[in-house]
């Protein structure tokens, strides 16, 4: 049985067994890692307890939280590099666990150096082929995407010689070669110039406009609050608050970034 | 198998872009026509000398470029976190891991027929004759031996944090090995105790890699070995290959891939 | 004012320019007499040789007389492994005096042993496992290895004898061996067995036996002159030298010279009742009227 790009969504059985709507679904996750200072067995680091969430498709989901509070851990974990200690998770339906879950997401790491000895366009084409995307489609779908990344007039550049918000776009155009249906992205805009950032901005919003469900982590509030339908705060592993940006504002009484403070914690210091 | 035959792609790709493989061939070819063309006491018919360091060229040539190739193989990946965006594909830890290996198997086996194609022209322009067999024999073997010689570089690969010590490691080993693996049951013989015990244990235990090195027959014209041994030492070599990429993909898998 | 600032700073970077350049010069003068000294020291192949490797270039040459050794037995060679307790070294100069004499009894003779289990069983398929020697002129295989041992170590006397013995023999390449052996005789100018030799590359390969009389009387010459000095020459090169003295004097018909050689040879030969008769077998020749 070939699996092939988005005819992949109309042979899987599994998609009618989830509500509609979910996309990502995760019930009760806990992850705990082995804590090495203190010996094998002897204790552990819990990076995430009880998580509940719930992205559903189409909408924009932005994943927010300091660093250490188990934003990376979760999105490992429907990547398949973790496994839950206990809870489940699923995307499409389909245990995270399977390889097959996979099938039909992109996924944007942070900070990534792509093969240097390769060029755009075979880093595309060896994804693609690894997504089974057939010969035929394979070269429109790297056009296509590098034509939405802005790296057509680079495509035959060796990539070692790319700029980071090139290295940047051109992850970003890697995640997008199996034309996904869920894009996780880890801080797309991380260490990158503010036009680097306005583009991947405009990307994201151009794939929302497609009906793309986008699952991100980042630390731009001002961003989060301009692309994002839903955010989820994470605080010391546990989800603090869920829901769109308008009603938390309208709850808190003030923008984003304040509402984010407070539920970290963060009291300002009266100047003296 | 796809997925396998991408990530071998990949590996061959890089293989032949880097300079490791260029500037070891053109050393050895270098070497070998420089000794060629030394006169020894007038005598034209000398050649073997000049077979045996060509062959041990080769048989460092390929050495380095198998462990140094596999072994930077999953650090890198991971270093530069390629990792990621490979394994949140549809495709499995195993898949990486064999896929890894064939590729390195492969750009090693292509590097072998442009080395031994340069000695097979080396050996008839002197010796105006080749005896196809034993040829094709030392190749094969010599192939052999890097399939293991990969496997064990990839478990290394995994269980080592640096590439670098996971190939000095290897390269003593393999070396330890060809030197005085073959060896080990008469030492064992001479030492009593438990310690003998150990080493015999440890003799039925590492791979025999020192098998497939048939350089003095090639050297020295034996002719061919029976084909049924060649296919009882192949058969050997991928008992080993299996075994080790079985481990190496266990211990992938335990480990935890945290971005 | 600046422009008379200027002018100094101009002045002052023109003689720290100077400066550095007579520096450079007196430095090149000290620093050529003492290169040139060096390279005098280390000009020879040798004196290279010693510099990069040491005393360690010895155990390299030993490593490729022996390298030699497998090479004329196609690689049918022990390794350290299977040597160990049994003879040292490399039996290719005893091989060298065995065709001569005759003898070539250890052909039956194997390292390797019956397998101690299968692996090893196995593993005898790809090594050569059969006792044989080079011949019908591939001697000559085993000449690289005995090049580069005399190279590393020049004073290595076994070297010359043992390349020259193939080269003069299965090879008929006399010019050859005598031009090694020259080389060894100037890196090592006592040595008798070079001496020994070279009279029989001219005595048996370029039938010069007048050359030969005195390379082999300079031998013997060297052979006393070291007995003298208390170094403890080798008996066996002694007898082998009078022996060789005998076959050319005899050869040339200069009795009074064999009995002379045969008196000599006699003191110190194993088998004395065989020399007692040649003796008084070129006695009676000498007595008898002409």
């Amino acid at each position: 049985m070939r699996l092939v790009g988005k005819s992949l969504a109309n042979i899987f059985p599994f998609r009618i067994l989830t509500p509609l709507n979910a996309v990502v679904e995760i019930q009760n996750l806990r992850v705990e890692y082995p804590n090495r200072d203190l010996g094998r067995g002897k204790g552990a680091k819990l990076a995430v307890d009880g998580l509940n969430l719930r992205v559903n498709s189409g909408e924009v989901f932005g994943f927010l939280g300091p660093n250490g509070a188990g934003k990376t851990t979760t999105m490992n974990v429907l990547l398949g590099f973790v496994n839950a200690t206990s809870g489940s998770a699923s995307i499409f339906g389909v245990d995270v666990k399977r390889p097959i879950a996979r099938a039909r997401i992109g996924y944007l790491p942070e900070l990534t150096y792509y093969y240097k000895f390769l060029n755009a366009e075979e880093l595309l084409r060896f994804y693609a082929r690894i997504f089974r995307v057939p010969r035929g489609e394979r070269e429109k779908r790297i056009n296509s995407v590098l034509k939405l990344v802005e790296l057509e007039e680079a495509r035959k550049r060796l990539i070692k010689s790319y700029s980071k918000g090139m290295q940047q776009r051109v992850g970003l155009a890697q995640a997008l070669i199996n034309d996904p249906d869920l894009l996780i992205l880890d801080e797309p805009t991380s260490g990158l110039d503010p036009l680097g950032r306005m583009k991947v901005r405009e990307i994201i919003q151009r794939l929302k406009e497609q009906g793309k469900t986008v699952f991100f982590s980042s630390h731009e509030l001002g961003e989060v609050e301009t692309v994002c339908d839903r955010v989820g705060i994470l605080h010391q592993g546990k989800l603090r608050v869920e829901g769109s940006v308008a009603t938390l504002v309208q709850q808190y009484q003030c923008d984003l970034e304040h509402v984010f403070l407070k539920i970290v914690g963060y009291q300002p210091q009266p100047r003296t | 198998m796809n997925n396998i035959f991408a990530v071998a792609g990949l590996v061959i790709k890089e293989l032949y872009r880097r300079k490791d493989f260029y500037v070891l061939f053109v050393l050895t070819a270098l070497i070998t026509l420089l000794l060629g063309s030394v006169n020894f006491f007038n005598d034209d018919r000398i050649i073997r000398y000049l077979k045996d360091v060509c062959l041990l060229l080769i048989w460092i040539s390929t050495l380095v470029i198998a462990v140094t190739t596999t072994a930077r193989q999953i650090p890198a990946e991971r270093e530069s976190r390629t990792i990621f965006p490979l394994l949140a594909k549809p495709m499995g830890r195993g898949e990486l891991i064999v896929g890894k290996f064939l590729g390195c198997w492969a750009a090693c086996g292509t590097a072998l027929i442009v080395f031994y194609f340069f000695f097979g022209i080396i050996s008839a322009s002197k010796e105006h004759t080749i005896s196809f067999a034993p040829y094709i024999q030392a190749i094969w073997l010599h192939w052999m031996c890097l399939g293991i010689v990969i496997a064990m570089v990839l478990l290394g690969s995994i269980v080592f944090a640096a590439p670098s010590s996971n190939a000095t490691i290897c390269l003593i080993v393999i070396v330890g090995i060809m030197f005085a693996g073959g060896h080990l049951n008469g030492i064992a013989t001479g030492m009593r105790g438990f310690g003998g015990g150990v080493v015999y244990a440890l003799y039925y235990v590492i791979p025999h890699l020192e098998w497939y090195d048939v350089r003095d027959l090639v050297v020295h014209n034996w002719g061919s070995i029976d084909w049924l041994i060649c296919g009882g030492a192949t058969i050997y070599a991928v008992a080993y290959v299996g075994f080790l990429l079985g481990v190496t993909w266990a211990v992938f898998k335990r480990k935890p891939m945290a971005s | 004012m600046g422009s008379v600032q200027a002018e100094t700073y101009g002045v002052m970077i023109r003689l720290v320019i100077l400066f550095f350049l007579v520096c450079c010069f007196t430095m090149a003068t000290i620093l050529d007499a003492q290169f040139s000294r060096l390279r005098a020291k280390t000009d020879t192949s040798e004196g290279m040789l010693t510099a990069i490797m040491g005393d360690s270039r010895r155990m390299f040459a030993n490593h490729f007389f022996a390298e030699a050794d497998a090479y004329f037995h196609s690689g049918f060679y022990p390794t350290i492994f299977d040597r160990q307790g049994n003879r040292e070294g490399s039996h290719l100069t005893e091989e060298a005096h065995e065709h001569e004499s005759g003898h070539d009894d250890h052909h039956e003779e194997t390292f390797l042993g019956p397998p101690r289990d299968w692996i090893e069983r196995f593993g005898r398929h790809f090594i050569p496992n059969v006792h044989t020697h080079l011949s019908n002129g591939n001697e000559g295989e085993i000449l690289p290895w005995l090049r580069i041992s005399a190279m590393l170590d020049p004073k290595r006397v076994d070297t010359y004898i043992t390349a020259s013995y193939w080269l003069r023999t299965s090879l008929q390449k006399p010019d050859e061996a005598e031009k090694f052996l020259r080389e060894g005789l100037r890196a090592n100018p006592d040595s008798y067995a070079i001496l020994l030799e070279l009279g029989r590359v001219y005595f048996y390969s370029k039938n010069d036996p007048r050359v030969a009389r005195n390379i082999f009387a300079l031998a013997r010459d060297k052979w006393l002159k070291q007995e003298a000095n208390g170094e403890k020459p080798e008996a066996a090169d002694y007898e082998e030298i009078l022996g060789e003295l005998v076959r050319v004097d005899r050869q040339q018909g200069d009795l009074k010279a064999v009995l002379a050689d045969l008196e000599q040879l006699v003191k110190v030969s194993h088998s004395p009742d065989t020399l007692q008769a040649e003796i008084r077998e070129v006695q009676q020749k000498l007595a008898a009227p002409k």
